[in-house]
């Protein structure tokens, strides 16, 4: 079941990425050694303090999927109130058990990351430094730490896109 | 289900985002599974109006009592068969590739002028070397339209006012391209087997029989019939092959009863290996696997009795023993196809695209 879906999804995405102008934020997606492990590469959606910066995206995928969510990380170091700062670690709610629907695809999860970058939750902060600054509304010292850690951990184009 | 399918054979709605009638893609769409994305399979209907096929929604509904859709509550009881939805699935999965070749735009020289009969004839060739991002049917009959669908199509198609240099008519009524299977040199090692084979060997059958071949220590019942039926090459199979079974059910394949849940904190484990084995099943393995085995087949045969064609329960035996084997596989993390494995994947993946455009 899981190998099969998975399948599809991958043919799905051969199609779909980087091609389609309807993801135009997300550069790769890929399976690495197994249909259950896969790396992405997004670029920080359009007039959000993430863009003209890439970040790379662990995701690992249960064998129990569609029927339980992916989990998927940030590879490299992100600013965001939300992504724990450390571990790459996502609190996006349809990455719950709870919250996932099986109808969902792994292009619909980063799909909601990217929305997440513009949309940060500041009640479930990950990040309390940046998630303060979010609550008390100083946008400019807000935008401005993420751009200073963009800067340092964003990927750059020689590092090549993750493959 | 498991083992690695052909890329080829991998159908999805897009396929018809690029043709002539770009909107049959919501139709494909309609009649897939939203859990497995596949077409529905013995789909079952909920009460709040979703559909699923009979085994996804059974084995979501094991641990999540809610539509996954728009999460009502919903139990097992809550659903209802959908026959004529499933005739329909049957049907349009028998015309698909047909289809699909109808209302592929085909590329032709732009001086190209009136089309002809005749010069339709002459162009075959050019049409033959066209790729098939499609499933490669055993069936090769030839009769899915009939006139007045040809007439209905030919209106649809007007009404896009797409520009063309080939006269309508000439694409509904040109001969069919002889079937080709791309042939491929390229390999890769079986993840089970770890033996090396033609990447199209590999992704076509030999995983599915290399999974169905019984492990010494199980009485799974080998079925080639399974193997045969689910490779890429069968799994498309027309119905028109089919007719007789599914307008006359054939009695003999009839199964019975729907098999009942346990309540394993009230059973032996000597119980639960009679349970299984009265199902024919294996009683190996821990009480873990015992019970994912148990809840696996009853998903497996409750969804196999809201089939309209239901399978021989000798091949869901097999069916299982595949399920199982795919999770032991990821369970060791053996399954890698290896980087040389999947680029040869993507490659192939990618040329089939590149050829498409
Ligand atoms: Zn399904
Ligand atoms: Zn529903
Ligand atoms: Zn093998």
């Amino acid at each position: 079941m899981a190998t099969k879906r998975l399948m599809k999804e991958f043919s799905l995405v051969q199609k779909s990425i980087p091609s389609d102008s309807e993801y135009p934020n997300i550069l790769t997606l890929q399976p690495q050694d197994t249909l259950f492990q896969w790396k992405g590469t997004i670029s920080g959606p359009k007039d959000t303090p993430f863009e003209g910066y890439k970040w790379g995206l662990i995701i690992d995928i249960p064998h129990t999927y569609p029927s339980s969510p992916p989990s998927v990380k940030f590879a490299n170091k992100i600013c965001h109130p939300n992504v724990n700062f450390q571990t790459g670690e996502i609190c996006l709610n349809i990455l719950n058990q709870e919250h996932w629907s099986p109808a969902w695809n792994l292009i619909n999860v980063i799909v909601a990351i990217l929305q997440l970058l513009g949309n940060p939750e500041p009640l479930s902060p990950l990040n309390i430094d940046v998630s303060n600054l979010l609550k008390l509304g100083d946008m400019s010292a807000y935008d401005g730490l993420i751009k200073y850690y963009a800067v340092r951990y964003g990927l750059k184009d020689e590092d090549g896109i993750l493959d | 289900m498991n083992g690695y399918t052909d890329i080829n054979s991998i159908t999805d709605p897009t396929d018809f985002k690029s043709t002539r009638v770009p909107k049959l893609f919501e139709v494909d769409s309609l009649l897939r599974c939203h859990i497995c994305k596949e077409f529905l399979s013995s789909p079952m209907l909920t009460h709040c109006g979703h559909t699923f096929c009979s085994g996804c929604i059974r084995r979501y509904l094991l641990n999540t009592p809610k539509c996954p859709i728009c999460s009502k509550e919903l139990r097992e009881s809550n659903l209802c068969r959908n026959v004529v939805l499933e005739q329909l699935v049957i049907s349009y999965k028998g015309l698909r590739k047909e289809l699909l070749e109808k209302v592929q735009i085909q590329e032709e020289p732009k001086n190209v002028p009136q089309v002809t009969e005749s010069l339709v004839i002459e162009n075959a060739p050019v049409a033959s070397t066209t790729p098939k991002p499609e499933v490669i049917y055993l069936d090769e009959e030839d009769s899915a339209f009939d006139d007045s669908i040809d007439e209905d199509l030919t209106i649809l198609l007007e009404s896009k006012k797409r520009k063309q240099t080939v006269s309508i008519d000439s694409i509904l009524k040109r001969p069919k391209p002889p079937l080709q299977r791309k042939i491929t040199t390229e390999s890769g090692t079986c993840p089970i087997c770890s033996k090396v084979f033609p990447i199209e060997i590999l992704m076509g059958r030999h995983i599915d029989e290399c999974l169905a071949v019984p492990k010494p220590s199980s009485n799974y019942a080998s079925n080639s019939t399974y193997t045969n039926s689910h490779t890429s090459l069968g799994k498309a199979k027309s119905p028109s092959t089919e007719d007789q079974s599914y307008y006359q059910p054939k009695e003999s394949n009839t199964v019975q009863q729907k098999l009942t849940k346990l309540d394993y904190s009230s059973l032996s484990t000597t119980q639960l290996k009679s349970k299984l084995s009265k199902l024919e099943l294996p009683t190996n393995g821990t009480r873990n696997e015992l019970e994912t085995r148990y809840n696996e087949f009853l998903i497996l045969w409750n969804a196999n009795c809201d089939s309209v064609q239901p399978k021989n329960p000798k091949l869901l035996r097999s069916q299982l023993a595949k399920w199982e084997s795919a999770i032991k596989v990821k369970a060791n993390g053996t399954e890698k196809l290896g980087k040389a494995g999947w680029s040869d994947l993507i490659r192939q993946a990618r040329s089939t695209m590149k050829s498409k455009d």
